[in-house]
């Protein structure tokens, strides 16, 4: 009881030094000398802990919180709030206004700003900057500099103090600053519900907690509003759906909204038209898209009809020149093509656009080969890139949308390839380099792993193609669809429009391959009898979930003794959480691959310790850098902060000989990849895969997920787990149709003009 | 004495640890690093072995129905094999079929088959045919390779 009636605890002091700060989470320990406080100690000095901006020397802070016990570091002051002494007497103004805080401004200059604008003074010149005018020796640009300093300094604390009192940690509201800066409050006190947007970590409900203190209360308009994107934005971008019927989306807003009182369907109803009034979301019909999707949509249908009526390709070689160039292909590369595979590339070679599927050794890297081949044959164009230059580029280009999935085709084709962002000249925030207006220069252009495109990116890439272009997309429509909204490729596809040709025939390790044979009965949706026998290049390893980390640390000793390496096993598995989730996984891992080692540096970040030789994947695509999402490099060297001029800890990582220098604050930007997700292994290929399969993935469990992890494997294949939960993913095909018009769309616009494709065979299964 | 071998006699032996006496798998291929045999490859049984490099000096003997290793660890996978490295037979950086020149441009015939020391692995000679029917009316031709062998990707060169 006595707690509450006391004041709130407190240690004012000065800054002694910084112990550690970590800019990007705000996370600082420093030293305090105490100048005043009420808790009872008779320390000195006092070690703090929390979340605050950088503390100044000259300044005068008060903190706010309680003494802890570190099991480490012994007694401690947990700072919950601080505020910053603002000094109130004429001296301590002056002092303060005259400190190393304010350049410019010395000790005369001070004195008479206090002398002009009284004790209040620097409230007086935050709010209005023009009370300075008239102070003998202060120009305007110091006078400038002075309140834009004095903002900065003072305006994050006013913020923190104010979004406390919301019930914001600090380490949001820190955040919250860093977006708006300034501009903060008064966002937060008209619109809260902007900080879904801008603000990752703040969903509606947040926003809506903070609306309700400011009176947006049940059917205001800003509050419907707000909720009707969120439903629509989190929708598309969780469940993958490029639009979402007026009924969902109703149902889920009124669901998100109905706290005490219910929201009419006319409420949202006559929101969704203003907010479309307004251009922030698209009605078509019953269909609500968000903007970007819908015009994403509608562009890649507009930019396919482009490119598929071009004619001029239909009879651009006689059938005898392409049989006469096949035979010699075959020759040189000692391989025969089957029908399927020599008519897969005859019609390639004669459609400006045409989609190529089919599953695991089925051959789409045998048709691709012999696509850029007799393309170079027919056409007269040399393989060899050194015969080209800027003006006058290589005419085919290969792309994929990993950085692995384009290293694999290069080395497929000994041609170069790109991923698309590189291709499309991404740059980060500024977007794409290549539209409609600046299109990229090539005559052929091969895209693999279509599977992981999303309407938004195969949109930009189709926008930049030229007018004069053949397109192969290659793919395997039974994988993972891809992590942004759309089935682009399953859309394609069943859209019955476009040239397709569906490998189906298996040539790839014929006989022997069980990993594909595998593969090809899960697609059938069977789990084999023999799934635990062993074969010549899988097993299974019967075991339970609380088994799996020392089964899994098994499998991996065993292929390191016969002379794999890290980078060739790589483990597989659906889920971060749990006892047989990667995050574990990577921890033991770590310790069988790279284990702690006095001559090995290290860094910890988090709970995770970054070690040299540590395995690591890239989680972002990182344009400047060359590095995309789906790299694996290895960490090649580590740097402490006071070994280098920039004072920062640093990683540098390899990505097959690339090298990426990472610091604190880029540190979540790679994980550990000893073991990785299946959606991450999507268009990488390693020579031995080892893939858990248990109940407590139940979740995530499903056909495509299973297939899409199997087909990861070249050599090896070591699953380990439950049969029961392997069998559960076979039967369990989610049908994971998104909301999508593409197939409709393609078919209205293409089936008037031009007329249906002769292809139906090939279709059929 | 020095023991000299040739690919032709090597390939297809199975190859058997000392310690063991089990088989192995059987030799399919040499490792060619520069101018010197640097090792086997063995076509491994068993499950996670596939095709490994085993290098030359794990080799204890080398008899007419078999080859018996000291020991078989430490081994490499094939597809760890160095970028410069190259084979007799296998498809993408095989050394059989190419022609070997002389420096002056003189083609000497295609590549057959390697000499090379059983001790060292050091390559000593090429055997160069022109073609099934000049090797029986003429027989294959040795050239001897100790002086400086450049091994290109389109050809063999030598001194």
């Amino acid at each position: 009881m006595s707690e509450t009636i006391e004041q709130k605890k407190f240690i004012k002091g000065k800054l002694i030094h910084m112990i550690y700060y970590n800019e990007d989470s705000m996370y600082g320990v420093a030293r305090i000398r105490i100048k005043e406080t009420n808790e009872i100690t008779d320390e000195k000095e006092v070690v703090i802990t929390g979340l605050f901006p950088m503390l100044h020397e000259d300044e005068l802070y008060i903190f706010y919180g309680g003494f802890t016990e570190h099991p480490k570091y012994g007694r401690q002051y947990q700072v919950e709030t601080f505020q910053r002494h603002v000094p109130k007497t004429r001296d301590g103004l002056v002092q303060y206004l005259s400190s190393d805080l304010f350049s410019g401004i010395g000790k005369k200059i001070a004195e008479s700003i206090v002398d002009s604008l009284g004790e209040n003074a620097i409230n007086k010149v935050m709010k209005d900057p023009a009370c300075l005018e008239g102070i003998p020796k202060l120009s305007e640009a110091k006078a400038k500099k002075l309140h834009e300093s004095l903002l900065e300094h003072q305006g994050l604390e006013q913020v923190m103090i104010r979004l406390s009192e919301f019930g914001f940690g600090p380490q949001l509201s820190m955040k919250i600053y860093k977006t708006y800066q300034q501009e903060t409050l008064d966002i937060i006190e008209t619109n809260p519900y902007q900080m879904i947007h801008d603000i990752e970590g703040i969903g509606f409900r947040r926003a809506d907690e903070l609306g309700k203190s400011i009176g947006l209360e049940g059917k205001h308009p800003e509050r419907i509003r707000a909720a009707c994107l969120f439903c629509l934005q989190e929708l598309s971008l969780q469940e993958g759906h490029v639009y979402l019927e007026y009924d969902v989306l109703i149902n889920h807003v009124q669901e998100l909204l109905n706290d005490r009182q219910i929201i009419d369907e006319a409420d949202i109803s006559r929101e969704l038209i203003a907010l479309y009034e307004e251009d922030k979301l698209i009605l078509d019909r019953e269909r609500i898209y968000l903007h970007s999707l819908y015009f994403a949509e509608k562009g890649l249908v507009t930019n396919i009809k482009r490119i598929l009526a071009q004619t001029e390709y239909n009879d651009s070689f006689s059938v005898d020149a392409f049989y006469k160039a096949l035979g010699d292909l075959e020759e040189r590369l000692e391989i025969e093509y089957a029908t399927s595979q020599k008519e897969a590339i005859q019609k390639a070679l004669s459609s400006p656009l045409m989609v190529l599927t089919g599953g695991p050794g089925t051959g789409k890297t045998t048709v691709t080969k012999g696509i850029v081949e007799l393309y170079a044959e027919l056409n007269g164009v040399s393989l060899n890139v050194k015969d080209y230059s800027k003006e006058n580029p290589f005419p085919i280009m290969l792309a994929a949308p990993t950085g692995r999935a384009a290293k694999r085709m290069s080395e497929a084709t000994g041609l170069p390839a790109f991923t698309i962002h590189r291709l499309l000249g991404w740059k980060g925030e500024g977007g794409f380099e290549k539209d409609e207006d600046n299109p990229i220069k090539a005559k052929l252009l091969i895209v693999d792993e279509v599977s992981m495109v999303d309407v938004w990116l195969a949109n930009q890439l189709f926008k930049s193609l030229p007018d004069h272009i053949q397109v192969v997309l290659v793919g395997d429509e039974d994988q993972l669809p891809s992590v942004g909204p759309g089935q682009v490729l399953k859309d394609l596809i069943d859209s019955n429009v476009i040239p397709l040709t569906q490998l189906v025939d298996i040539y790839r390790q014929a006989e022997g391959s069980a990993i594909i044979q595998l593969a090809h009965s899960i697609k059938a949706g069977e789990t084999p009898e023999n799934l635990t026998d062993p074969t010549s290049d899988t097993r299974f390893f019967p075991c339970s979930q609380a088994q799996i980390q020392k089964v899994v640390k098994q499998v991996c000793e065993n292929a390191l003794k016969k002379g794999y390496t890290q980078k060739d096993i790589q483990v597989l598995a659906p889920i971060y959480r749990g006892s047989a989730g990667i995050e574990q996984l990577n921890k033991d891992l770590q310790e069988l691959f790279n284990p702690k080692n006095e001559q090995r540096r290290q860094l910890a970040h988090g709970e995770v310790i970054y070690r040299t030789g540590d395995k690591v994947l890239q989680l972002v695509n990182n344009p400047d850098e060359n590095v995309f999402n789906g790299d694996i490099g290895e960490i090649v060297s580590i740097f402490y902060a006071k070994e280098n001029t920039e004072k920062e800890d640093q990683l540098v990582v390899s990505f097959e000989g690339q090298e990426v220098v990472y610091y604190r604050q880029d540190f979540n930007q790679i994980t550990h990849a000893y073991c990785t997700s299946i959606h991450k292994a999507q268009g990488s290929e390693f020579p031995i895969v080892v893939l858990p399969v248990v109940r407590g993935y139940y979740r995530m469990l499903r056909r495509n997920l299973i297939y899409t992890a199997i087909t990861r494997s070249r050599d090896y294949l070591i699953m380990c787990g439950e049969k029961p939960a392997f069998h559960l993913a076979v039967e369990k095909k989610v049908d994971t149709n998104r909301n999508t018009m593409l197939k409709q769309k393609l078919q209205q616009e293409l089936l008037e003009t031009l007329p249906p494709y002769e292809g139906e065979e090939n279709i059929a299964k | 004495m020095i023991l000299l071998r040739t690919f032709s006699a090597l390939k297809g032996l199975p190859v058997y640890e000392k310690n063991a006496a089990g088989q192995i798998g059987k030799v399919i291929d040499l490792i060619i690093a520069n101018q010197t045999i640097h090792g086997l490859l063995v076509d491994w049984k068993g499950f996670l072995r596939g095709h490994q490099i085993i290098p030359i000096e794990a080799i204890c003997s080398i008899g007419e129905d078999g080859i018996i290793l000291h020991q078989a660890e430490p081994c490499v996978p094939f597809f760890h094999r160095k970028k410069d490295w190259n084979t007799m037979c296998h498809r993408q950086c095989a050394i059989k079929g190419k022609p070997l020149l002389k420096q002056n441009g003189q083609k000497m015939g295609l590549v057959e088959d390697v000499y090379f020391e059983e001790e060292s692995g050091r390559m000593l000679g090429i055997i160069v045919t022109d073609g099934w029917f000049s090797d029986i009316t003429e027989g294959q031709k040795q050239i001897d390779v100790t002086t400086n062998l450049t091994i290109g990707k389109d050809a063999l060169l030598v001194e």
